[in-house]
């Protein structure tokens, strides 16, 4: 295995699609499941959402298999023509550019109202956009290097906190399950969705994996990680913070480990802890979608990966400055929301009922 | 030497704009809420840890904290306008926030603690607790170089002990209570005899406070919730008192049932004791029918304590501090949904009815009397 191969093993494609999902959502995936169905039953949908992505994932992998996909610009190229294509293309790299700038925004947002309220935003901002283009510049290798040695350091400590909330979990809070009956929680679904941001980066790795016939099992760890951590703490939050009240705060799994506190171990206060995992998570979710923008107009504009990467960051800085307020950083997610089926569902399904039309031509 | 410029790059490395000395900082470990003098503003007292100096004398006669009061129209107010007499205030390490009665008499208790919650760095497991003295007073009350915020901070703690303690309330349930159905009890400080002393409770409903309760109220609420965790009961037979002493709860059914939009509410507590004092001078414990009868004994008067206590509740404060509208929200979501507006009219016409099962599993180590 060398460096230069650019190719990922399976276990690394779990790896970098569980970084990628464990950005921001998880920090305010109670209050936007809640708000929508105003019950605590969130964990089903969340179980049930995972389970119908899951076989998806499944179809997925099948569909790539069958055209043996090893590029997806040049598949879609197939399938589109030239210009269609390159439009699409870049269409996809704008979300990309999207994600990665919303998830260094509400990193900063984040250390601004805990931890450092002095420090220029800029400054953060900036700061870790350079840090993962000095990542970056390893390509997706050293990228997977990082998610592998970051997600159990943070599955770890996330784990460990959570086992010291047990105390202040009342799961009285969860009940009545189904108390509104079946249908606000099938409402949920439709949108339950939108907290499987990350996912879709898979269509764009799948054909980086070096063993093809470990991938199913690779992406399907890889999304199963972040959809336990998801459940485990929708059920731990809504339990503590009770219903109506985490509908109110702002960031409910920080508020969660704020409502308790440890004794005996000499520290007392654990939102330290996640906050500073959280950076990590944070930053390797950046950086992924970073590298997908940047590889993205390598494919489309043909030049090269660095120029991009350096014309890149302007760009992610100056769209991370455009919101001015909380309410407008949480908008920010809602427009991404809107883009994520497209490039999910829509866009692997249409591209594989094409290629397939014009393959069967070619050869009837 | 290709590499020199690196380290000439090292200084940078220091640079942090939110640092602060540690000495410079005023550590917040309680605060007290009071109606001042003037119209409609707020007098906030924070109490702010002395750090020790360095030698004895410099020790000697130097309290352990100080107080300082301020007032403004609204709480971040008040804690901007302390800058102008102390240090930066930091509430990171806040322990206890104690609320004036009168206080709670106009202002709902919501926008009291909103500010509290939305802070970035007061955490939502400080306590919440209610006086009907001055909070300066409270906060000022210190014997022998204690911080009287700790003070407070630890008599809590003796909840497995006594009965007469409410389970302790933060911040964060306060804020939660209060989104819910507004309605729940705050342990209330005291001094008595020159000594803080943890005395009764205030009853909240609809974020306003109406009405108080004595220790041995608390102690019949907690009998109701089945929160009670040690502590005693007294009662007596053959003319001589006797008491038990809780060990554990062993089990506790709410049941709800409803007849049309009636409502009744079914609590059956069951707890472990220990027979640990007996003033029967023909006391005869090793007979299981002489401890037989001192469990129906306990059993009548806890549930005669309760009996008052609800009545209390659903005639006096027409609330249900108790927490039982979960129950009901659970067991008839539908219900619920259409009364949940009028719950305080629900609970107070509703039936309750208690049963509490007392088992004395031991004696002690004295079980007759010759």
């Amino acid at each position: 295995m060398t460096q230069s191969d650019g190719k990922i093993l399976s276990v690394e494609l779990a790896f970098i699609i569980s970084c990628g999902m464990l950005g921001v959502g998880m920090l305010t995936l109670p209050r936007t499941i809640t708000d929508n169905i105003n019950s605590p039953d969130g964990w089903i949908i969340l179980i049930f959402n995972g389970i119908i992505i899951g076989l998806f994932l499944c179809l997925l992998v099948f569909l790539l298999k069958k055209h043996q996909v090893s590029d997806y610009y040049t598949y879609m190229e197939e399938a589109f023509g030239k210009w269609l294509s390159k439009i699409l293309g870049f269409v996809i790299v704008i979300y990309f550019i999207g994600v990665a700038s919303f998830e260094v925004l509400a990193m900063s947002e984040m250390v601004r109202f805990y931890l450092m309220e002095n420090t220029p935003v800029e400054v953060v901002i900036l700061s870790l956009i350079l840090a993962s283009v000095h990542l970056l510049t390893g390509k997706i290798k050293a990228i997977a290097k990082v998610c592998v040695f970051f997600l159990p350091l943070t599955i770890v400590i996330v784990l460990l906190i959570y086992l010291l909330s047990l105390r202040v979990v009342d799961l009285k809070n969860l009940q009545p399950v189904l108390g509104n009956g079946i249908l606000p929680v099938l409402k949920g679904m439709g949108e339950g969705h939108l907290y499987f941001f990350g996912v879709e980066l898979f269509i764009f790795l799948f054909g980086l994996v070096k063993n093809q016939n470990k991938v199913k099992k690779g992406i399907l760890i890889g999304f199963s990680i972040p959809v336990i951590l998801y459940v485990i703490t929708y059920v731990l939050v809504v339990a503590t913070l009770t219903v109506p009240e985490v509908k109110a705060v702002t960031w409910p799994t920080i508020s969660f480990i704020q409502s308790y506190e440890v004794k005996g171990i000499f520290i007392e206060r654990l939102e330290l802890f996640l906050l500073i995992t959280w950076i990590l998570q944070f930053f390797c979710t950046h950086t992924i979608y970073f590298y997908f923008a940047a590889e993205g107009l390598t494919k489309i504009f043909r030049n090269s990966y660095t120029t991009n990467l350096i014309v890149l960051v302007p760009v992610i800085f100056l769209l991370a400055k455009i919101p001015k307020n909380t309410v407008e950083i949480f908008k920010m997610s809602d427009v991404l929301g809107y883009v994520f089926p497209f490039i999910f569902f829509a866009l692997p399904i249409l591209t594989f009922l094409i290629v397939q039309v014009k393959r069967g031509k070619r050869s009837g | 030497m290709k590499k020199l410029w690196m380290i000439l790059l090292i200084p940078l490395l220091s640079g942090c704009w939110d640092s602060h000395n540690i000495e410079e900082l005023s550590l917040v470990v309680g605060e007290g809420i009071d109606k001042s003098k003037k119209n409609d503003e707020i007098k906030l007292t924070h109490q702010i840890l002395v750090p020790p100096g360095t030698s004895v004398q410099e020790n000697q006669g130097q309290q352990k904290y100080k107080n300082i009061t301020v007032s403004a129209k609204t709480l971040h107010e008040a804690i901007r306008d302390s800058l102008l007499i102390t240090n930066t205030i930091l509430t990171n390490h806040q322990r206890i926030l104690i609320i004036n009665e009168d206080v709670l008499k106009d202002i709902p208790m919501e926008a009291i603690i909103n500010m509290f919650i939305r802070d970035n760095s007061i955490r939502r497991s400080c306590l919440v607790l209610l006086t009907k003295k001055p909070t300066k007073e409270i906060l000022g009350n210190s014997e022998a170089d204690d911080i009287p915020s700790n003070v407070i901070f630890e008599l809590k703690d003796n909840e497995k002990r006594t009965n007469k303690i409410l389970p302790p309330l933060t911040l964060g349930q306060a804020s939660a209570s209060l989104q819910s159905d507004g309605s729940f009890a705050i342990q209330a400080v005291d001094i008595k005899g020159g000594k803080l002393i943890l005395d009764g409770a205030g009853v909240i409903k609809n974020s306003k406070l109406v009405g108080v309760m004595s220790a041995d109220d608390i102690a019949s609420l907690n009998w109701l919730n089945g929160t009670v965790k040690g502590g005693i009961i007294e009662a007596s037979h053959h003319g001589d008192p006797f008491s038990v002493e809780v060990i554990k709860r062993t089990r506790r059914k709410i049941t709800t049932e409803l007849n049309g939009e009636h409502l009744t509410i079914n609590i059956s507590i069951g707890y472990t004791g220990r027979l640990s004092e007996d003033w029967y001078t023909k006391e005869n414990s090793f007979k299981e029918s002489y401890f037989k009868d001192a469990e129906r004994v306990t059993e009548d008067k806890v549930e005669q304590d309760v009996e008052k206590i609800i009545g209390k509740l659903q005639h006096d404060y027409k609330t249900g501090v108790a927490g039982l509208y979960r129950y009901v929200e659970n067991q008839h979501p539908k219900f619920w949904k259409k009364n949940k507006k009028k719950w305080d009219e629900v609970f107070s016409k509703a039936d309750i009815n208690y049963h509490i099962d007392i088992r004395i599993i031991d004696f002690g180590s004295k079980g007759g009397t010759k």
